[in-house]
This record gives structure tokens, C-alpha cells and sequence, in this order.
């Protein structure tokens, strides 16, 4: 993935540098400087802190995948999303002078993207992707029956876990998908980690009802 | 016969041994009970997220970058003023309204009725002085934080040591932190 006046200077997520001005009409990527990648979460947050904005494109990358799934478990479409994501690392940038350092700066991201989508997202009624046509089995594949099975079948749950109550769903998504232990997942939603697990036994029993009720 | 407890169902549901507790063998309800959650977290587990072509990613972040570059600055652990005037302001509302409703009922030519009686709503609010800038400085101050701000605020030892700070100051010296605090509002706007 290399470009014109681009360097990739990434580790797990790739990092470019840009050599274009950003105003000129050239693509314009995120431009963390190579020390920063050294650098930790907090550390990341105190430098930012101290004015390097550049540090919060870091951050933005090492978290925007699991960021973006968190999203995308309550929207069920790339472009909610995608537009929740960039909200809550907006609001996490501006909020960066509260983050106390009690929790991780993971944990903290997650609070703030699992209120916006909370808050935000109708998720009674999701919309889903559009189906592409080129996305569809062929009906001449061996396997495009079971195919299609498959994907009805992840409709349905994912509309069930919609019609969730809020915080079964919020801990049902942090704990099956992101795998997050109980603690963390207290932290995140600021709860106990008993009422996580009550929480948990709560949305799975609900979830087999609303599965076994068909269409919901 | 004990049943297992929640905790324990919990434990065996998350876990990839699933039905293997021996309890399990002998008891046909928690059986029951572990292996429909057991279904529904296994069926769960199945549905994923399609992932985004290799490129979203810097697309994502260029986003969010180009998002923060409009922000006005970056934000510095040094601004103090709210943290300290959201306790403050939280103190004289409770003052304020600890006063009025400790002098409403005893004012000259106020008759007390029931408490939740339209009436005594009324005494209360004749009760207040119009005149006090605590109030105005509450209209103020109330268009001026956010929900998040104001619970992150509320709360803290730090806090809770303002807010009783407040309750032990004279009336005069309450008109002059109003006055403080209207200032301090005054250069935080400025600042932005």
C-alpha cells in the first residue's frame, strides 16, 4: 500500500507519512511522526495533552478497528459506523484533559463510543447493509443455499440482539464480540462486574426467546 | 438437590467445556439452562463483522484527523477553571435553595400550607431574593456545562470539598464568589 509521497512507517496498523500539503488536494492520511509509535497509550494522551495533535492519530489507529466493530455491532452498516467512529474519537479528543488515567485508554475509548451509539442509534430498528447483488451466492454455487441460510440466519440475530435492552445489549456486544473480561466490561459501562454477569446470563436467555419467537 | 448458581452457569456457558460439570449430568434444569444460553452465545459468536476494504483504515483515521485539525486547540490537563466551577456552582444551588426554603415559611404575611400544595410553590418562589446574583449567575452557568462535564465533575473527594466550602460562607462573601466566578466565566469565554 504505497503511494506517491508516501511512507509507510507502521507497525500493526500502517502509519504514512505525507510529504504533500494537506490543503493542496492530495489525499489526505493521518501523519504520526515515527517516535510516537514507540510511545504507549497514556504516553500518547500526555503528549497530546502537551499539544502534539499528531499523537491522537495514533491513538485513532492503533483503536479504530476495535472501535469501528464496536460501532458496527450496534448500527449493523459500514456508514453509521464509520460516522459513530470518527464521533466518539472527536468526542475522546476533546475530553482528553478529563481522562483520569483510572482505566486504560482502550477501556475509555470504549465508554465513550458505547454511550454514543447508546444515545445516539436507533438500534430497535437497524438498517443493515444494502445488498449488493454481486454479494448475493449465485444460485449455480454448490454451496449458495447454505450461504444464504448463513446470512438470513446473521440477520436475525443481529436484529435480535437489537431488540436487546440497552445495557444487555452494550454488555452482550463488549463480551461476546470484543471479548473483554467481566472487569473491564464494568468499567466500560460503569457497573459492578456482578451485574455484568447478571447482565450477560439476562441477554443470552432473551436472545434464545427472541430467536425461537422468529421475525422479530 | 443445590443448583448451580449463576455465576457458575456463567462460567460454563463462556467456557468451551460447556456441558462438562458434573452437576450437569445429574441435574436436568441446569442442564437445561446452561446448554440454551450455551446456544445462544455459541449462535451469537457466529455473526461477524464484514470487514472494510485495507484502505478504510487510513480513510478512517484521515477522517478523524482532518475532524481535529478544525478543533481549535488541543486540550491541556491545566484547565482548572471548570473543574473547579462545577463544584461551585453545584454548592450554590444547594445553598441558595437550603436558604429559601429555610426562610420561605417564616417571612411576614406568608401563610404556610401543605408542601407539595401549589400554594407554598408559590411562597417559595416569593421567598426569593430577586435581587441575589446567585440566581442570574445560575441562568448563566446552567447554559454553560454539559451533562458529561457536570457528572465528571460531581462526585469527587475534591468536590465534595468545594461544595461544602461553599455552605460555610456568609451572604456577602456569597455575592462575592458570584462575582468571582462570573469573572472567571468571563476568561474562559475569552480563552475559547
Amino acid at each position: 500500500m504505497d503511494g506517491a509521497g508516501t511512507t509507510c512507517v507502521g507497525t500493526r496498523w500502517p502509519a504514512w507519512t505525507i510529504t504533500g500539503n494537506r490543503h493542496e488536494g492530495m489525499a489526505m492520511v493521518a501523519v504520526p511522526a515515527a517516535d510516537l509509535d514507540a510511545l504507549d497509550d497514556r504516553a500518547l494522551v500526555d503528549a497530546c495533552r502537551a499539544g502534539r495533535r499528531e499523537a491522537f492519530d495514533q491513538i485513532v489507529l492503533r483503536h479504530s478497528r476495535s472501535m469501528y466493530q464496536v460501532c458496527y455491532r450496534f448500527v449493523g452498516n459500514q456508514a453509521d459506523a464509520t460516522d459513530l467512529t470518527q464521533e466518539a474519537f472527536l468526542r475522546a479528543f476533546r475530553a482528553l484533559d478529563r481522562f483520569k488515567g483510572e482505566a486504560s485508554v482502550r477501556t475509555w475509548l470504549y465508554r465513550i463510543a458505547v454511550n454514543l451509539c447508546l444515545n445516539k442509534v436507533s438500534v430497535r430498528t437497524p438498517r443493515g447493509e444494502p445488498v449488493e447483488e454481486s454479494r448475493l451466492p449465485a444460485s449455480r454455487e454448490p454451496d449458495a443455499m447454505s450461504r444464504l441460510l448463513e446470512t438470513e440466519r446473521a440477520t436475525r440475530v443481529r436484529a435480535a440482539i437489537a431488540r436487546l435492552p440497552k445495557t444487555q445489549r452494550a454488555t452482550l456486544i463488549l463480551r461476546v464480540y470484543q471479548e473483554l473480561p467481566h472487569q473491564e466490561i464494568a468499567r466500560v459501562l460503569g457497573s459492578s462486574v456482578g451485574a455484568v454477569k447478571a447482565n450477560i446470563f439476562h441477554a443470552l436467555r432473551n436472545l434464545r426467546r427472541l430467536l425461537q419467537d422468529g421475525e422479530p | 438437590m443445590k443448583h448451580l448458581s449463576r455465576d457458575e452457569q456463567l462460567t460454563l456457558i463462556e467456557s468451551a467445556e460447556g456441558g462438562s460439570h458434573p452437576h450437569l449430568r445429574e441435574c436436568a434444569r441446569c442442564r437445561a439452562e446452561v446448554e440454551e444460553a450455551r446456544a445462544s452465545w455459541l449462535e451469537a459468536r457466529l455473526v461477524s463483522v464484514p470487514e472494510p476494504s485495507p484502505l478504510f483504515w487510513a480513510y478512517l483515521t484521515a477522517r478523524v484527523s482532518e475532524q481535529i485539525a478544525t478543533e481549535p486547540t488541543a486540550p491541556r490537563r491545566s484547565n482548572m477553571g471548570l473543574r473547579v466551577l462545577v463544584p461551585l456552582a453545584v454548592g450554590v444551588v444547594a445553598l441558595v435553595l437550603a436558604v429559601v426554603i429555610d426562610q420561605g415559611p417564616s417571612r411576614p404575611g406568608v401563610v404556610p400550607s401543605g408542601p407539595s400544595t401549589a400554594e407554598n410553590r408559590g411562597t417559595l418562589v416569593a421567598g426569593m431574593d430577586a435581587e441575589d446574583p446567585s440566581w442570574s449567575l445560575l441562568g448563566e452557568m446552567a447554559g454553560e456545562f454539559d451533562i458529561d462535564t457536570l457528572s465528571d465533575s460531581i462526585g469527587t473527594s475534591e468536590n465534595a470539598g468545594a461544595e461544602a466550602a461553599v455552605y460555610q460562607l456568609s451572604a456577602e462573601e456569597r455575592v462575592n464568589l458570584a462575582e468571582l466566578l462570573r469573572a472567571e466565566t468571563g476568561r474562559e469565554r475569552a480563552e475559547q
